[in-house]
């Protein structure tokens, strides 16, 4: 590619750093981050360091109580937390280190409690998963450590740490290991990979403390248990505080219709240290603001017509502060790109950079307007034959409405907020995902994508919600012609082998069900480009929404049609009728 | 009140929620288990994305069976809508949630 920007597009790809972006990932990920620690707030601090030395002016902090009362959002916010240390060692009957913070950073449970000055010894229970009734009969856990075994289910290492905690007992140690997948990330491909645990003690109503060991380490343990009582000594240093949480919002000021925005959202704080996969989201939004800062400064990039807005926080919290402040703005935001991991070496990790879309509770423009960016923006490889980068090394596709992030909390305000993040992720949340496992290819890829469409959207005026609108409805009439060839290949396919117990009715009516919910779907998507339009009048708008709609319904109709005509003439792997 | 298909829900304050959080924990294996036995690519997790989506499309106007209905098809899940009731039970009893419409006078299917 030559340096001349044919567009805005080539202007993002010609000055976005993905070596710039992973490394001030590396930067964030010296801190150890959980809400309210002192490395969760010097991490902040760093980001608005870079983003005032790249130039932006208006950066500001806004500080919030993390007390475990303040309400904000669906309930109170969280105490501060800090860690400082934790060793935990078998004193009996083999003396013998489970876990220690200097080699497993990721081991220390959020809202943990310290143990007294010098540690406590107690005997250790096997819960096995803590998930009956029975793993708590006849048991006293008071004082104890209890030792709680993974399952596939996240949701139950929830449910057996306040049972125990209610139970009594004072530590818990467990080899949980969340989204595991086969054959990379299990308990038994994965032995030595510790989970990064939340213990349920947000407001520090429980006197204990919670540890994630390695398989190996629970295992001994289980062992040793077979033979005997084992005694645990466990130091666990940790601070549950009365702190806060700071929303640091930077600002490129609209030109026309500043009061609107497109946001973008990471998080500083991190599940643990050094959790490159939360880091990267802040590194990345830096790198974003310091490309769209820079070029319309020089002048090389019409200053958009809204405002585009950096909004750096801790995970979940930081939206609820800023929502619980800022309500009457939410109908100015005309998206909100929320990102996670948006740097993961795909190789290393065993990722692909994922679109997340938006939930069809408030039908978007976002996710086939996005998924059209992703298409033309520039990529990093180049035909054999063509001087032109329309070739993607890097891989990055779409999948369904996923509540991991800050966008579950934005899109439950209809807030158009699809998440760019990677996933599967081999060392999720765990000690080994250091800033070596980020690629700058991937950092570029998301970044050149997100900038486009953020600053397309911040600068779209009528013709381009009508262009929109036209983009939207192409593909969701492609999408309506797949679902009803999916329909018809499962059938025949079906018939192929035998018929296979397929039922061609319940297949014909889902297909019908499926096309007429699409169809609906997609027309209020379709008719959401109007929030883009700020009060203006578009001759033909209207008409143009109403005639996709229409246009929508019909071709369900059709296709349901022809599914329907399949599933008649289908013989379940014999003579067709 | 015990919820129907035909019951119409309000939620009781705005903004993020789950249709799972009234379910204790044990209920909702149980559930899952159930839920796996009519589509077998349901795993815990599926909980996740459903619950949200439930709770977001509770609007005042569409009937549990609707919003079943459509959190299937968006998730690409086939699942009789009755498999909610227990999780729409959960949220009336907790207080996120109140029936608005049809009450418990309708169909809790089979």
């Amino acid at each position: 590619m030559s340096g001349i920007a044919r567009d805005v597009g080539d202007l993002f790809h010609r000055e976005l750093s993905g070596e710039r972006a992973q490394a001030t990932t590396a930067a964030i990920t010296r801190f150890h981050r959980p809400p309210g620690a002192s490395g969760y707030h010097a991490a902040t601090n760093l980001v608005a360091a870079e983003l005032r030395a790249a130039g932006l002016k208006d950066v500001a902090s806004t500080a919030y109580p993390l007390d475990g009362e303040t309400v904000a959002g669906e309930g109170p916010l969280p105490l501060a937390w800090e860690p400082h240390g934790a060793v935990v060692r078998v004193v009996s009957p083999e003396p013998g280190e489970v876990v220690n913070m200097e080699t497993a950073s990721s081991c220390l449970a959020w809202w943990s409690r310290p143990t007294p000055e010098g540690g406590m010894t107690a005997e250790l229970v096997d819960l096995g998963r803590g998930e009956r009734d029975e793993d708590y009969a006849g048991t006293d856990l008071t004082g104890k450590i209890v030792l709680i075994g993974h399952t596939e289910r996240p949701g139950g290492w929830m449910y057996a740490a306040r049972r125990a905690m209610e139970a009594g007992a004072r530590g818990i140690l467990s080899d949980y290991l969340f989204y595991t997948f086969a054959p990379d990330r299990t308990r038994e491909t994965h032995p030595e990979a510790v989970q990064l645990l939340r213990l349920p003690n947000q407001r520090g109503q429980f006197d204990a403390w919670a540890c994630g060991i390695a398989y190996p380490a629970a295992q001994r343990l289980r062992e040793l248990l077979r033979l005997g009582p084992v005694t645990l000594h466990a130091d666990v240093r940790c601070d549950l505080f009365r702190g806060h949480g700071q929303n640091l919002l930077a600002t490129i000021r609209g030109r026309e219709l500043p009061e609107e925005s497109v946001f973008f959202i990471a998080h500083c704080s991190a599940a643990t240290c050094p959790c490159a996969n939360c880091a990267a989201g802040p590194a990345l939004m830096v790198e974003i603001a310091r490309v769209l800062h820079g070029l319309i400064e020089r002048g090389e990039l019409k200053r958009p017509r809204r405002s585009v807005k950096f909004l750096f926080i801790i995970e979940g919290l930081g939206s609820r502060a800023y929502i619980e402040q800022h309500r009457d703005e939410l109908d100015r935001v005309k998206a909100a790109f929320c990102f996670d991991s948006v740097g993961h070496d795909q190789g290393k990790l065993k990722s692909v950079l994922l679109f997340y879309r938006h939930p069809d509770s408030s039908p978007s423009f976002i996710n086939d307007y996005f998924a059209g960016v992703m298409d033309r923006s520039p990529k990093d490889g180049t035909w054999v034959f063509a001087d032109d980068a329309d070739i993607a090394p890097v891989q990055f596709t779409q999948a369904p409405y996923t509540p991991w992030s800050d966008n579950h909390i934005w899109a439950a305000y209809g807030v158009p907020s699809p998440l760019i993040m990677s996933w599967p992720d081999l060392h999720f949340h765990t000690q080994f995902l250091t800033a070596d496992n980020t690629d700058p290819r991937v950092f570029r890829r998301a970044g050149v994508t997100t900038a486009l469409a953020a600053y397309e959207i911040a600068d779209a005026g009528a013709a381009d919600a009508l262009m929109m609108a036209d983009e939207v409805a192409a593909r969701a009439g492609f999408r309506l012609a797949e679902i009803a060839n999916r329909a018809v290949h499962r059938l025949a396919g079906a018939a192929r082998v035998g018929g296979n117990g397929v039922d061609a009715t319940r297949v014909s009516a889902r297909a019908g069900r499926e096309l007429a919910y699409a169809a609906e779907r997609d027309r209020r998507a379709v008719a959401s480009v109007r929030t883009l339009l700020s009060g203006e009048s578009v001759p033909g708008l209207d008409d143009a929404i109403a005639a996709h709609g229409d246009a929508l319904h019909e071709q369900a109709e059709r296709a349901a049609a022809r599914v329907v005509a399949a599933a008649d003439g289908w013989s379940g792997g014999g003579e067709r009728a | 009140m015990t919820a129907s298909l035909q019951s119409v829900l309000r939620r009781t304050h705005e903004g993020p929620g789950t249709a799972v959080a009234g379910t204790p924990y044990p209920e909702l294996v149980a559930l899952v288990e159930r839920m796996r036995a009519e589509d077998g690519r349901i795993i815990f997790d599926s909980l996740r994305p459903m619950g949200d989506e439930f709770w977001n499309m509770i609007d005042g106007e569409r009937s549990v069976e609707q919003i079943a209905e459509a959190v299937c098809l968006e998730f690409g899940f086939d699942l009789p809508p009755n498999l909610f009731l227990p999780l729409v039970d959960g949220i009336v009893a907790s207080g996120a949630a109140a029936i608005v419409g049809a009450g418990n006078e309708g169909e809790r299917g089979t």
